[in-house]
């Protein structure tokens, strides 16, 4: 499979996780662009998206005001670029919400203005209440 | 005076298998059926585990664990399953009495069937008898998750991390992005223990060094961990003089291995498995106690939640079949190259699923199952990792006629490395 290529890459060894067989793809740049050596159909995609822009899901926590916990779970709602992520954790450092929230809620959209991922509660907190509840959750 | 409830289904534990099974029996049309949770929440374990990787068999998509919980929290929330929270259960008697504790008090439970569904803890210091001074510094990964995760605190700022199981490696990306500097993974066997794919983005993607053959041999320091020294180890798992180095670091974290949760199962006289540390079970999950059943990491350490979830459901359903506790007519025993084998007990071999764990990874792998010496099946599989169980349907096994004892075995080329 030949790709065209799109910034300069060197001999670069990529291990594909996409079935469990962990093969190693190898993208090698000659003048017609990336060829992907090794691995099937589905592993050589992967492989040329790892080359070209690698993404990930990223998930941490954030601040959360007037609950009974400290931090709300958040996550990416699509993978976001790998390269930026340790931007993105310092950007989320900063941020807080107040609760209640609920899981799924879009808590910012366009995250460091990449399109269409936004950030995502990944847990409902509740408002603190002043009496704490046994009986029976709500 | 305690007060005294009846109950058809006391669940004990409100992790994802208390939840699953709490639901599936309410379903199923038992009344009334009670969880009881020690934590303040639903979820157990999920609710730290805010990496992605969770429900992609039972929901196709990748959840995190807390929006796994809370699929369940709402299911649970519209209906009249007694959940309590807060509720610590003390002791469980043969009689199937359970007596637990609140802020409201005490509790004491008549049931007609108990479902045990308390988790695993983890493997600690003492248990891996690690020699050298006692600092602080020195944390389960599991507790480092909690604090980093639920507390917003970081353990440490320069970490070394022992053992390569998933949570291990989690634990490596995760302290790295909250700006942490984990020197190495350390492992002492040869091959990574947890999932590849954990591997590429937890180490790889951070270039976090894994260090396999190797192990801790001494913790420095007095009041705090000022460093660790870390050893070779030969084929036999012994540290190899002379080939000690010493990391500084400040925090070491021990990922070394789950070790399901018994206490009461003991109290209540049922009969545990000494491979798998939890209660021996058929293929209903039913203990070889009448009345009680065990779901989730208590019978043995699961690594998928879903599989927790689909083995939780089955026991909401068998609360009701009144044959779950007949005698069994197969004993499963694991043979080589298996670690692990739940269910260990068959009644017909009809329904069920029957969960493996290599001990070793292997290529071209073949799990075999013989009876009085004799293989009587076998079953090819392309790879196998310790990391993943294999799951098979019980009744797509041609049992022998006759009753006893089968083996299991797998074979393979072994892979040893990463991959
Ligand atoms: C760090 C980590 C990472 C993981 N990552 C993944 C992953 O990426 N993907 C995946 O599919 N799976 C993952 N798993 C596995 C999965 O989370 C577990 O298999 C699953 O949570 C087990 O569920 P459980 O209900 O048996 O136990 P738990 O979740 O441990 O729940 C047990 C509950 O019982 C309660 N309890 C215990 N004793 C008592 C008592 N005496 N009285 C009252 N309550 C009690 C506890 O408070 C707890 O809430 C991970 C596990 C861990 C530990
Ligand atoms: S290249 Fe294909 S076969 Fe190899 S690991 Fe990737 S998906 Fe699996």
């Amino acid at each position: 499979m030949v790709l065209p290529v799109k910034e300069s890459a060197e001999s670069t060894k990529v291990i594909c996780i996409v079935c469990p067989k962990g093969c190693i793809l190898e993208g090698r740049r000659d003048e017609r662009g990336v060829t992907i050596q090794n691995g099937c159909p589905r592993g050589q995609e992967y492989a040329y998206r790892e080359l070209q822009n690698p993404c990930r899901i990223v998930t941490t926590t954030i601040a959360v005001r007037n609950a009974a916990l400290k931090r709300l779970p958040v996550r990416t709602s699509l993978p976001f670029p790998k390269r930026r992520i340790p931007e993105l954790i310092d950007f989320l450092h900063t941020l807080s919400v107040e609760a209640p929230v609920r899981v799924g809620t879009v808590l910012m959209e366009n995250l460091l203005g990449e399109p269409g991922v936004h950030l995502v509660a990944t847990r409902t907190i509740e408002r603190k209440s002043p009496s704490r509840e046994t009986e029976r959750q709500t | 005076m305690p007060r005294r409830v009846k109950a058809q289904v006391v669940v004990i534990g409100g992790g994802p298998a208390g939840m699953a099974s709490a639901l599936a029996a309410f379903e199923n049309g038992a009344r009334p059926v009670f969880l009881l949770e020690r934590g303040e929440y639903l979820g157990g374990i999920l609710n730290q585990c805010i990496h992605p990787g969770f429900g992609l068999h039972l929901f196709g998509e990748e959840l995190t664990g807390p929006e796994y919980a809370e699929r369940f929290k709402e299911k649970l929330s519209r209906t009249q399953v007694e959940v309590l929270l807060n509720t610590t259960v003390l002791e469980i008697t043969p009689q199937r009495i359970v007596r637990a504790v609140n802020p409201q008090g005490v509790w004491e439970f008549e049931t007609t069937r108990a479902v045990l569904s308390m988790g695993c803890r983890e493997r600690t210091r003492g248990m891996l008898r690690l020699p050298g001074t006692r600092p602080a510094g020195i944390f389960t990964a599991g507790l480092a998750q909690y604090l980093v995760n639920i507390e917003g605190l970081l353990p440490g700022k320069e970490v070394l991390i022992l053992g390569s199981g998933d949570i291990g490696l989690i634990m490596a990306r995760r302290l790295t992005l909250e700006g942490a500097t984990v020197k190495a993974v350390v492992e002492v066997r040869d091959s990574l223990s947890g999932l590849l794919r954990n591997y590429v983005q937890c180490l790889h993607d951070f270039n976090i060094p894994l260090w396999l053959s190797h192990t801790v041999t001494t913790i420095q320091g007095k009041e705090r961990v000022e460093g660790v020294v870390v050893s070779r180890v030969d084929e036999g798992g012994r540290a190899i003089p002379g080939s000690e180095r010493v990391v500084p670091c400040d925090t070491l974290l021990l990922s070394v291995g789950l070790i399901p949760e018994n206490e009461l199962s003991r109290q209540a006289s049922i009969p545990l498995c000494p491979r798998t540390g939890g209660p021996v079970i058929n293929e209903y999950f039913a203990c070889e106690r009448e009345g009680f059943f065990a779901c989730g990491n208590v019978v043995g350490v699961f690594d998928l939640v879903d599989y927790v979830t689909l083995v939780s459901q089955g026991v909401g359903e068998a609360v009701n079949i009144p044959t779950a506790f007949s005698p069994a007519k197969y004993h499963l025993v694991p043979g080589d190259g298996v670690s692990l084998v739940i269910p260990q007990k068959i009644q017909e071999g009809k329904k069920g699923f029957l969960f493996l764990r290599s001990l070793q990874s292997f290529r071209q792998a073949a799990v075999s199952f013989s009876f009085q010496g004799k293989e009587f099946h076998k079953l090819r599989v392309p790879l196998c990792y310790p990391s993943e169980m294999i799951r098979l349907n019980i009744q797509d096994i041609p049992w022998p006629s006759q009753g006893g004892e089968i083996r299991i075995g797998i074979t393979g080329e072994r892979i040893r490395g990463i991959y």
